[in-house]
């Protein structure tokens, strides 16, 4: 259960005002949510493989991604170690999306 | 916390997607707004009576569900039924949200599941009035979106899954997750 901590705090991301919080204070939200120091380091380096190894759920990568502004798609690159427009072209459709909300 | 299978008794089932009403973050740089198509699907009617009804006989049946209400579903049910189904204005028959938790692990098996199928029939067909139901069975074929392999298809597969189920669903139950990841 070591990986609790960073997917809560990854999922408390739905809440408006935490998204505003991340965004506008970073450092301040990981000490309040006492991510450790590995932790608040894959998120500072947006470490997408990286997190899915320390357990972190798919589900939370994409609730991050959306507050940030990074893709789905992007992720998914990410993770293959691929360029997105490598990624895509092993696709059917070449599309673009995110959870965030319009 | 829900439990390996919960089933819904919510009367009115919304679609998830259109509770969220805060806006693209100001700082995104790539993504642009309005990139994702947001569904606008009316409510799902629930059945509160066969899901009660579904719920005691699974019960019966040594599956000891979870109920949960005042939860809206995602695309996994709006998405196929939006195409398998006219609904505007309205949907045009009520369903029974019956939730498989297979996303963090310990999973149930694939001979788990084959099982409640088969005793979720029994307790359809035991509902005292004569109801027409259809059983969807949602979820990803070959899917993956973790990891180093995320993006993985394997339609071969896929092609042989969906005839195992219609045919032979039993080779498919004694399946081990393992098994079932490397194909899939």
């Amino acid at each position: 259960m070591k990986a609790y901590r960073i997917n809560k705090f990854l999922h408390e991301l739905i809440v408006p005002a935490n998204r505003a919080r991340f965004l506008e204070a970073p450092e301040d939200a990981f000490a309040q949510a006492a991510l450790s120091d590995e932790e608040r380091d894959l998120i500072r380096r947006r470490a997408w493989r990286e997190m899915i190894h320390y357990g972190v759920s798919f589900f939370m990568l994409e609730k991050l991604g959306a507050v940030i502004g990074t893709s789905n798609l992007h992720i998914y690159a990410a993770m293959r170690g691929e360029t997105l427009e490598e990624f895509q072209k092993s696709r059917n459709a070449q599309i673009l999306y995110s959870t965030a909300p319009r | 916390m829900l439990k390996s299978f919960a089933v819904s008794h919510e009367e009115a089932i919304s679609d998830h997607t259109q509770e969220t009403t805060s806006t693209w973050p100001a700082s995104s740089a790539r993504l642009p707004p309005r990139t994702r198509q947001r569904s606008a699907l009316p409510p799902l009617q629930g059945h509160p009576k066969l899901a009660a009804h579904i719920g005691n006989a699974l019960f019966a049946e040594e599956f000891d569900l979870s109920f949960f209400q005042d939860k809206a579903l995602d695309h996994g049910a709006f998405s196929p039924l939006s195409v398998l189904w006219p609904h505007e204005p309205a949907w045009p028959a009520p369903i029974v949200p019956l939730q498989v938790g297979v996303v963090q692990f310990p999973i149930p098996s694939a001979k788990r599941c084959y099982k409640l199928g088969q005793a979720l029939r029994r307790a359809i067909e035991s509902y005292p009035e004569d109801l027409r139901v259809v059983i969807i069975a949602t979820g990803g074929l070959s899917h993956q979106v973790h990891g180093e392999r995320a993006g993985f298809n394997n339609v071969a597969w896929d092609e042989r899954f969906m005839d195992l189920l219609e045919k032979d669903p039993a080779t498919l139950s004694e399946m081990t997750h393992a098994q079932l990841a490397s194909a899939a």
